[in-house]
C-alpha cells in the first residue's frame, strides 16, 4: 500500500526537482572527478593536505571559482535518497530489493560522515618496558597546561584551532591567562646563539627566536610556535614561547602552585594501558630489509592483564580502538615500538552497507524470478 | 479552512525541509565558532618506565672543563647531563657571534644503552647516513680515553657524505662505556665546523670526570 500522501509527494514538483536524474549524474559526475583531481593534488601536497582541500565543502579553483567538495556532494546525494525512500519508492513487497539496496546505499553515505565527523587517528610509541595510558595525534595540537598530582597529570588543553592571534585562553583554576600572540603552523625555532645571547621570552629550551615556514606536505612533519602574553594577577605580562618540538615543558608558578606548559601533540587518553614487554624485528637473511616486526604487549584494564601479540596486519582490537603495528625505532634507551591507533564508531558500516546491497540486489532478483515463474506457470 | 491540496503541498514542503535539515545544520556547524574558545579537560597517566628514569640509574657523576669560547646552553632535553655551544675557535676571543655553532650533547646512561652498533646507526641516521656505514666507521674510530682513566671510542663522520646532499651537518663522538653506564660526548653541526673544533671536542674529552659511585 503507498499511502495518499505519499504519492501526492512524490508528484510534487519540488520532489521532482530534488529528484532529477540530472542532479544524481552531476554528483556522481562530481565525485570522480574529485578523486581524479584529489589523487593528482595529493602527490604534490601529500594526503592530510588533499584530505583537507577536497573532502571539505567548497573547494576555490584558483582561489575564486567554487566547486563543490566531497562533502557538499555527498550530502546532496544523501538527501536525494532519503528523499526517494520517503515518498517515492513504492511500499510493496515487490520492491523489498529496491528498499534494502537504497537503505544500504544510505547506511554507507551515514557511515562516511560518521567517520569523518567521529574517527580518530592517533598514535602510541613505547619504549621496552613502558606502559601508555594515552595515545597522540599525528598533526593535531594542543597548547596543555597542567599540575602532577602523584602519577597523574590533571590538564587543561586548548586545540590548535582556537590559537587565532588575538585569542584569550582562560588557564582556570589557575589565576592566569594567555593572549596568543602569533601561532605558526610551521616554524623553525633559533636559540639565543643567532640573536646574540638575548632571550625575549620565556622557554624551557633556551629559543629566543622563531620565523614561520611554508607547511610541509605532510602535515605531521610541521613543528608549529606559539608566541603569547601571559598575564597573571600582580605581575607585569610576560610573553611566552612555545614551539612544537621542545621535549621539555615550561614550568611556571601559578598561584603558588607547580604547573607546566607545553604545545604538544594532541593527547587522548585511554581508560585502559598497553605495557610494551618485548619487540622484535625480524631481517631478511643478509639484508636490512624487514621480514616482520612483532610487539608482546601486555594489555591492563582495572584489574584484569592479558598479554597480547601485535604484528603486521594483525592489529589489536579493543574497546572500539584498534592498534595496528606501524613503525619501530632503537634509541639509547633501547627499541621503541609504535602503533597507529584507530578509533572509529563507523568502521563495520561499509561492510553491513555493503552486504545490504548485495542481499537486496539478490532479493529484487528473486522476487522479479519468482514472479516471472508464477507468470509463467499460469500461461 | 485550507484545500486538502494546500495541506498536502505544504506536508510535502514541510518534510523535504526536515530532509534538507542536516545539510543547513552541517553547513552551519562547519562555518561557525563559538567566540571563547573552550578547553578540554582531562586526567592522564604519565608514560611509565619500567626501568625509572635511565639516567638516575647511571652509577656515575660527571665533571668537566670547558675549552676556550664554549659556552654552556639552557636546560633543555632532560636526558642531556649537559649541552654546550662550540663556536669557531678562531671567534673564541673576538665576541663575535658564529651562526655555525657545534652542539655538543653530554649524555650518561645506564648499562650499554643499546651497545655501541645501535648508537652509531642511531647518530648516522640523524646525519642521513646509511647505516651500512656503521661497521666502517667503527673499525676507523680513534681511542680516547678520559681523565679518571675510562677509555672509549671517538666516531667522526666528517669525511662520509650524507645520503641527502642538502645535509650540511655531521657528528663527531664519543661513546665512553664502563661498568654499568656508558657516557656519550656528542658533537653535532656543521661538516667544516666540527674539523675545527674536533681537537677541542678531544680535549673536552681527555678532561673528563667520570666518578663511578660506590655502591
Amino acid at each position: 500500500m503507498n499511502p495518499k500522501w505519499r504519492q501526492k509527494a512524490a508528484r510534487h514538483p519540488v520532489t521532482k526537482a530534488v529528484l532529477h536524474p540530472a542532479i544524481t549524474l552531476a554528483g556522481l559526475l562530481m565525485l570522480l572527478l574529485l578523486i581524479f583531481f584529489g589523487t593528482l593534488y595529493q602527490a604534490d601536497h601529500g594526503l592530510y593536505e588533499a584530505q583537507r582541500v577536497f573532502f571539505g565543502y567548497l573547494i576555490w579553483v584558483a582561489g575564486v571559482v567554487p566547486f563543490p567538495g566531497s562533502s557538499l556532494v555527498l550530502w546532496v546525494l544523501s538527501i536525494q535518497l532519503a528523499v526517494m525512500m520517503t515518498f517515492v519508492l513504492p511500499l510493496v513487497w515487490k520492491k523489498a530489493g529496491l528498499w534494502v539496496v537504497h537503505g544500504g546505499l544510505l547506511l554507507l553515505l551515514v557511515g562516511g560522515f560518521i567517520t569523518q565527523m567521529m574517527a580518530v587517528e592517533s598514535q602510541m610509541t613505547l619504549a621496552e618496558g613502558e606502559t601508555g595510558h594515552y595515545t597522540m595525534a599525528y598533526d593535531k595540537w594542543e597548547v596543555a597546561v597542567w599540575r602532577q598530582i602523584a602519577d597523574t597529570n590533571e590538564v587543561l588543553a586548548y586545540v590548535d584551532e582556537d590559537l587565532q592571534p588575538g585569542a584569550v585562553l582562560d588557564l582556570a583554576p589557575w589565576p592566569a591567562r594567555l593572549t596568543v600572540v602569533k601561532y605558526h603552523e610551521n616554524a623553525a625555532a633559533f636559540t639565543s646563539t643567532v640573536t646574540g645571547g638575548v632571550l625575549p621570552y620565556l622557554n624551557a629550551s633556551g629559543i629566543a627566536s622563531m620565523e614561520p615556514r611554508k607547511p610541509e606536505k605532510e602535515a605531521p612533519q610541521n613543528a608549529p610556535g606559539l608566541i603569547a602574553k601571559l598575564s597573571v594577577p600582580n605581575t607585569p605580562d610576560r610573553e611566552i614561547l612555545l614551539y612544537g618540538l621542545e621535549s621539555r615543558p615550561l614550568a611556571l608558578t601559578l598561584g603558588g602552585e607547580r604547573v607546566l606548559l607545553q604545545l604538544r601533540r594532541r593527547h587522548y587518553p585511554l581508560d585502559f594501558s598497553l605495557t610494551l614487554k618485548d619487540f622484535i624485528r625480524t631481517l631478511h637473511p643478509g639484508t636490512d630489509v624487514a621480514r616482520s616486526y612483532e610487539s608482546y604487549v601486555d594489555l591492563h584494564d582495572g584489574l584484569s592483564s592479558r598479554p597480547v601479540k601485535v604484528w603486521m596486519n594483525n592489529p589489536l582490537r579493543y574497546k572500539g580502538y584498534t592498534f595496528f603495528q606501524a613503525s619501530f625505532a632503537i634509541d639509547q634507551e633501547g627499541e621503541h615500538s609504535t602503533f597507529a591507533v584507530v578509533t572509529n564508531p563507523g568502521r563495520l558500516i561499509p561492510y553491513i552497507s555493503s552486504l545490504m546491497v548485495f542481499g537486496g540486489m539478490l532479493l529484487h532478483f528473486i522476487l522479479h524470478f519468482l514472479g516471472y515463474v508464477r507468470r509463467t506457470a499460469r500461461k | 479552512m485550507p484545500s486538502p491540496r494546500f495541506l498536502s503541498k505544504t506536508r510535502a514542503a514541510l518534510l523535504i525541509g526536515a530532509a534538507a535539515c542536516p545539510l543547513l545544520l552541517a553547513l552551519l556547524l562547519s562555518g561557525c565558532q563559538g567566540d571563547e574558545p573552550q578547553p578540554r579537560r582531562y586526567r592522564e597517566i604519565a608514560l611509565k618506565s619500567k626501568n625509572g628514569p635511565v639516567q638516575a640509574d647511571a652509577p656515575i657523576r660527571l665533571s668537566w672543563t670547558l675549552p676556550d669560547g664554549w659556552v654552556d646552553q639552557p636546560e633543555g632535553d632532560p636526558l642531556r647531563q649537559a649541552g654546550f655551544w662550540a663556536p669557531d675557535p678562531s671567534l673564541a676571543h673576538t665576541g663575535e657571534r658564529d651562526p655555525l655553532a657545534v652542539d655538543v650533547s653530554l649524555v650518561q646512561l645506564a648499562g650499554d644503552a643499546g651497545g655501541l652498533d645501535a648508537n652509531v646507526v642511531r647518530w648516522l641516521g640523524q646525519v642521513k647516513i646509511p647505516a651500512s656505514y656503521a661497521e666502517q666507521v667503527i673499525a676507523a674510530a680513534s681511542p680516547v680515553r678520559v681523565a679518571t682513566g675510562q677509555r672509549g671510542i671517538v666516531v667522526d663522520f666528517t669525511d662520509i657524505l650524507s645520503g641527502d646532499l642538502t645535509e650540511s651537518k655531521s657528528i663527531v663522538g664519543a661513546i665512553i662505556q664502563g661498568e654499568g653506564y656508558t657516557v656519550f660526548v656528542k658533537a653535532m653541526g656543521d661538516r667544516e665546523r666540527l674539523v675545527k673544533i674536533k681537537p677541542q671536542l678531544l680535549e673536552f674529552c681527555a678532561k673528563l670526570n667520570i666518578a663511578e659511585k660506590t655502591p
